[in-house]
């Protein structure tokens, strides 16, 4: 293919969708809104003073995570949690048998103005440091969109013991806000993101909460190779480097 | 900002289109993404990119709802075509119908990469932090996007002239 092909497919496209002219109907649509975007702010499920979600927001930051609420539940478990009114189920490995798995579960108040998509997400946790891989293409979903991007905090190839966060995103009818941040070593197993795709009770659908894992050792059950601690001071420089857009505090 | 959204129409009107391929789906997803801009307006640092943005996921989301209710795209592609028929009366009407089907018969992501980059003049890096893919997947897929339109006859007289494989952009 030469560039007169190149070029000849670029005028073609460039002629028939470069500014197409809006029907009067969506002018006057557009111009009403712009007029009232009070009226449109009340309908915004993310600011409704009467939405469910807002409604149960009691949450608090991450960086107080601890002083909120720490439930200890059986088998070394651990679970913060916000804005649910019932504990959260622990997010289990695949295949798992019995594991020590400690979960932060926290609310996004707002990502869309920051986190995009995951070359978004991409470019935010190599700014903490992390070194990430490219961005996984499912390419089961009709845009073959990227869903998925693994990071470390060492470069290389991933040895035992490396932190790593594994970041998800879902498509929901908020769309790429969805996302979920996985924290681990790699000496556990490696997510395939079946565990967080099933992990719907914990908002998947909703697309407003982030749950860090730390890694569980394929190398014996109940042996948790990354501290609760460890995760909260992650998800801490996470929060600090978006501004609290992540983590709003 | 609403002097300042109408002036952005046009070109989102473009995009949208490209992307849905009927005006009436087109107009829907500009509202909705413009519907979901203005309460965050303020906040909003590129309108421009961010209405993109949100258009793009926007419509993948609405793509995979199809798939989830395991609708045939198909007849909602040709019920598009014939309404723009009975719309539009001027004389690119021929030559956007054929665009707009030869454009349906890509992949969504193919789509959306040539029309980044040929009507929004989005570099290959820019696209891929949009789409979230490597500047090297982009441009393997404005290769085969390029190649395929190339190739279709209703859009060239001459589809059969030789392409090579590889292509810089």
């Amino acid at each position: 293919m030469n560039r007169s092909d190149t070029h000849q497919v670029a005028e073609l496209l460039r002629t028939t969708y470069r500014d197409v002219e809006p029907s009067t109907d969506l002018v006057e649509a557009i111009r009403a809104m712009a007029d009232s975007p009070t009226a449109l702010a009340q309908q915004d499920p993310l600011r409704a003073a009467d939405s469910p979600r807002n409604n149960k927001r009691t949450w608090a930051p991450l960086s107080v995570a601890a002083a909120v609420a720490v439930v200890a539940v059986g088998a070394g478990i651990f679970t913060i949690t916000a804005d649910r009114e019932e504990p959260l189920p622990p997010v289990q490995a695949p295949n798992a048998v019995p594991r020590s798995v400690a979960t932060t579960t926290v609310t996004v108040v707002e990502t869309a103005s920051v986190i995009g998509d995951v070359g978004d997400l991409r470019d935010v946790l190599t700014g903490l440091g992390y070194f990430c891989d490219e961005p996984f293409v499912n390419e089961e979903l009709p845009s073959a969109a990227p869903t998925r991007v693994i990071c470390r905090d060492v470069p290389g190839e991933p040895v035992a013991g490396d932190l790593y966060v594994m970041a998800e995103f879902g498509y929901s009818k908020l769309d790429l806000k969805n996302v979920q941040l996985s924290l681990g070593d790699t000496a556990g197993p490696h997510y395939d993101g079946s565990q967080l795709v099933y992990s719907k009770t914990q908002g998947w659908d909703d697309g407003w909460v982030i749950t860090l894992v730390p890694g569980v050792s394929d190398s014996g059950a109940d042996k948790v190779d990354t501290e609760p601690e460890v995760v909260r001071a992650a998800a801490l420089r996470i929060q600090q480097a978006t501004g609290g857009a992540i983590f709003p505090g | 900002m609403g002097e300042e959204l109408l002036t952005l129409l046009p070109s989102l009107m473009g995009l949208a289109w490209a992307l849905t391929g009927s005006r009436a789906d087109s107009e829907e997803l500009v509202q909705s993404a413009v519907a979901s801009a203005i309460p965050r307006w303020e906040r909003i640092d590129s309108p421009r990119q961010y209405l993109r943005r949100t258009m793009i996921n926007l419509h993948r989301d609405s793509l995979r709802r199809r798939l989830i209710v395991a609708e045939d795209l198909q007849p909602s592609i040709d019920q598009g075509l014939h309404q723009r028929v009975q719309e539009d009366h001027g004389e690119r009407v021929s030559s956007r119908i054929d665009v707009d089907a030869a454009l349906a018969r890509l992949p969504a992501m193919t789509r959306t990469v040539l029309i980044l980059r040929f009507v929004e003049d989005l570099t290959s890096t820019q696209i891929g932090r949009t789409l979230g893919q490597p500047p090297g997947t982009i441009r393997r897929i404005i290769h085969q996007g390029v190649k395929a339109l190339r190739q279709d006859s209703r859009l060239f007289l001459d589809p059969d002239t030789t392409i090579p494989e590889s292509g810089s952009f």
